[in-house]
């Protein structure tokens, strides 16, 4: 990586401003056709279920008249192009269909738990933060064979612990016996809501966190072969400063880089961690839609979640090409 | 003898971590086969003596139904590595071969096509496209696997479409097409054998990613299935229980992490190698 980019002419690190709306522009394009492209996977996941998801879902008793509702919630009428056709007019409006369970709108159902999880990966990713910012900015910068041995060891291993390990076992000390915090439950309004989601954000900061370091900690260390540190180094640039212009802040891009693939390990953990501490979010919902087979909640879920992780990678791209002229070049 | 001390230092040349790792799996599988062979206790009966603490009899203690925790971590432990192994091998092998064929051909379409599909399935995260499988083939072991099966492999066909890309315009490439080979004979023996030890790298990384989610979807009620001893599975039946009786959470819980970490310092060594390789 830094081979290439040192081997890139000056010419093309100075692009001019529209460069970057075009280089911009492409990423959307490629964001649409792969928001596009997760629509289709929602759309053929009722397709691939073996038999008649109808007759799975109802048994043979139901009445005729239900059965045919069924098949037109679930867009299962004529050729497979008409079934497409009406699949996508709903989509586009926004129409994922009801809940076979309790009838309601699957839009409903997201706008009621889709706050909760917002909720919970903000906290998260702030615990992420906090714990990754000293520990990564201490990790570049020391000497300390004994720190980093330390650090890579416990990173391994808290990166490795899933998260309804340490969720289950710290709610024993937390919840049971210190009593800090509650055993699960969520409440609506916002102070009051911290005191449920303290415990499932520190759950999935912290091995996010640990990765959040490890490639802060990384990109620091590269930094520091560059040759502008070596120069600030020589004009004897006083060191706080000299700490977080040349070496933290440079640092920060692959970060910015990362958040695609960071937002969707957070909503796959969250998942988890709403099951463990009987949160009303997105991922309680999948998860009982898809035990009870729900089919209009577990496509609509989908959707929106391959829909959030594209959103977030176009932005992310965005960004860094913004921000980082390396990034603009169109792999 | 001095093949032995061959191996030997071959061994002591290894990276620190790698031969933690190693150590650490290799333990955990001899003890996964042993131990269910040698347990007076059956891992699936219960018996009258229900949430005992740990102690000589019941070495993990006992779960709310009265089965030995012991004999059921080490039983789930084989079933979790045979799982996690078949749901890495088959994606690797079909995820190699699609992606050196987008990778080598000179087809755009084909390329741009796989390239957007590759990219499709990837946006969703493993455990949530492959929960989302579980609701179209049902519960258990049969729609885990086939929801991994069919996106798994998309992870490694962007490994082995990036390896492929650059080895494409490589001589001994360029020579064997000159020869006349078949489209197939160079894909399956020039290309593949190049593309297939980052593919391998990437699946020992990818164990472990593909292992917490069978046990995650275990816990959530769609993978494996009671009374079969899992550990996931385990943690979720007993964290109703936890109030009274922590151990068969603990132990299978920290079987699980311990498990994940060993493959996890293999996959890091592993890759400090190759990546020492390639740069040479």
């Amino acid at each position: 990586m830094t081979a290439e980019t040192a081997d890139t002419p000056v010419e093309e690190l100075e692009q001019p401003k529209d460069r970057v709306a075009a280089v911009v522009a492409r990423r959307l394009l490629r964001a649409v056709l792969v928001a596009w492209g997760v629509s289709l996977v929602a759309f053929a996941l009722v397709r691939i279920v073996p038999g008649d998801p109808v007759a799975v879902l109802l048994g043979d008793l139901a009445s005729e008249e239900r059965i045919q509702r069924l098949r037109e919630d679930l867009h299962l009428t004529g050729s497979v192009f008409n079934q497409y056709i009406s699949y996508m007019s709903d989509l586009v409006r926004l129409d994922f269909g009801r809940s076979i369970m309790t009838t309601r709108p699957v839009l409903t159902g997201v706008g009621d738990t889709l706050p909760v999880t917002l909720w919970l990966t903000g906290l998260g990713m702030l615990v992420a933060l906090v714990i990754a910012l000293p520990l990564g900015v201490i990790g570049g910068l020391t000497r300390s064979n004994l720190y980093r041995l330390g650090f890579n060891l416990v990173s391994s291993a808290l990166i490795a612990t899933p998260v309804f390990v340490s969720g289950v076992l710290l709610l024993l000390p937390f919840a049971v016996w210190l009593r800090w915090v509650p055993v699960g439950g969520y409440v609506y309004s916002f102070p009051q809501n911290l005191y449920y989601l303290i415990l499932p954000a520190v759950v999935t900061g912290i091995p996010i966190g640990m990765i959040f370091g490890r490639v802060l900690q990384e990109s620091i260390r590269e930094t520091y072969t560059e040759e502008f540190v070596e120069t600030g180094l020589v004009w004897g640039i006083d060191k706080p400063s000299f700490m977080w212009r040349y070496l933290v802040r440079p640092s920060i891009a692959p970060i910015i880089g990362l958040m695609g693939y960071i937002v969707g390990a957070y909503l796959a953990a969250a998942v988890v961690v709403e099951t463990v501490f009987v949160l009303p979010g997105i991922g309680t919902y999948l998860v009982r839609g898809v035990l009870a087979r729900d089919y209009p909640v577990v496509q609509g879920t989908l959707f929106i979640f391959g829909f959030i992780v594209v959103a977030v990678h176009f932005l992310a791209d965005a960004l860094s090409a913004v921000i980082d002229p390396r990034a603009r070049v169109m792999t | 003898m001095t093949r032995m001390r061959r191996i030997w230092s071959r061994w002591r040349s290894l990276p620190l971590g790698l031969r933690f790792g190693i150590g650490l799996v290799g333990a955990i599988i001899l003890l996964s086969i042993f131990i269910p062979m040698l347990s007076p206790h059956d891992p699936l009966r219960g018996g009258p003596d229900i949430n005992v603490p740990p102690s000589s009899r019941y070495w993990f203690g006992t779960d709310h139904l009265g089965r030995d925790v012991f004999v059921r971590t080490w039983v789930a432990a084989r079933i979790d590595i045979a799982l996690a192994t078949v749901a890495v091998a088959v994606p690797l092998i079909v995820g190699t071969a699609v992606g050196s064929i987008i990778g080598v051909t000179r087809s755009r379409i084909v390329q741009y096509m796989g390239d957007l599909a590759i990219e499709v399935i990837n946006a969703f995260p493993t455990l949530i496209i492959v929960i989302a499988l579980v609701a179209a083939f049902g519960r258990g072991v049969r729609g885990i696997l086939l929801g991994l099966f069919l996106t798994a492999w998309a992870r490694y066909a962007k490994v082995a479409r990036g390896r492929a890309l650059a080895i494409r315009e490589m001589d001994y490439l360029e020579a064997s097409r000159c020869l006349g080979y078949g489209r197939f004979r160079v894909l399956g023996f020039h290309v593949a054998p190049n593309v297939m030890p980052i593919t391998i790298a990437y699946a020992v990384s990818d164990f472990v990613v593909v292992f917490l989610a069978i046990a995650g979807l275990s816990f959530l009620g769609a993978g494996v299935q009671p009374p079969t001893p899992e550990w996931g599975g385990m943690l979720n039946d007993s964290r109703l229980f936890i109030i009274n009786a922590w151990w068969p959470a603990l132990f299978p819980g920290v079987l699980l992490s311990v498990t994940a970490l060993g493959v996890a310092l293999i996959a890091a060594g592993i890759g400090q190698r190759t990546s020492k390789s390639l740069a040479a």
